[in-house]
């Protein structure tokens, strides 16, 4: 490991940190659409 | 005769070896004095610096690097030896966390330990290199936020031994 190749590891950083958000994004989206869907307290 | 011209044609030609073998090692001599002379002028001490815009808050580009078991989705050095072994000690994310790998003779043998992890900022590892010979870096990475998501700054330093100055040359 003599040194690395600091521009492919940033290229590739980007990808997975973007993979990620996307699926924070995604699990963000899911958990407000289940408190709209929930019925409200008191409702019938 | 025929005895004189026997000697002299046996004696000349290696009398002219010697001298060529003679003068060749010289200029061997002479190019390896040259060649430890320019490795010695090189700095003592280097350092590599990058940065590139990341698409994601700083919060999830910091995880992706304060994490060791992630780095396998993104560290260039893995795919330099897909069967490289890893093995994961200390804290299991952030500071104390260790990063040993042993691998074929592109990656060799190191470690990697995290000293300081600021979430969202900046993360400080010491480099440890094993084999193919000893070394040790500091390597930091910060994160600041930018309007399309997070700039990356990837910082390598450290003492340059003989062997880093000669790599250096190449």
């Amino acid at each position: 490991m003599i040194g690395p190749d600091f521009e492919k590891g940033l290229a590739q950083l980007n990808v997975a940190a973007a993979a990620e958000a996307k699926k924070t994004d995604a699990a963000a989206a899911e958990a407000a659409k289940a408190v709209g869907d929930a019925p409200e307290a008191g409702a019938p | 005769m025929h005895e004189i011209h026997r000697v002299l044609d046996g004696a000349v030609p290696r009398c002219y070896t010697r001298a060529m073998l003679r003068k060749i090692l010289v200029v061997i001599a002479v190019l390896v004095v040259l060649l430890l002379g320019l490795v010695a002028m090189q700095p003592n001490t280097f350092a590599v610096t990058r940065s590139a815009v990341v698409s994601a808050p700083p919060a999830i580009a910091f995880a992706q690097v304060n994490d060791f078991h992630r780095w396998a989705a993104w560290s260039p050095w893995a795919q330099l030896d897909p069967s490289m072994k890893t093995t994961f000690s200390g804290a299991p994310a952030g500071e104390g966390a260790i990063y040993d790998w042993t691998g074929n003779d592109k990656v060799g043998r190191g470690r990697m330990t995290i000293l300081v992890s600021r979430p969202g900022e900046a993360i400080d590892l010491r480099l440890e290199f094993i084999e193919p010979f000893p070394s040790t870096a500091l390597t930091q990475f910060t994160f600041a936020p930018e309007s399309a998501g997070t700039k990356v700054t990837w910082k390598m330093s450290g003492d340059n031994g003989f062997m880093g100055k000669a790599f250096g040359l190449v």
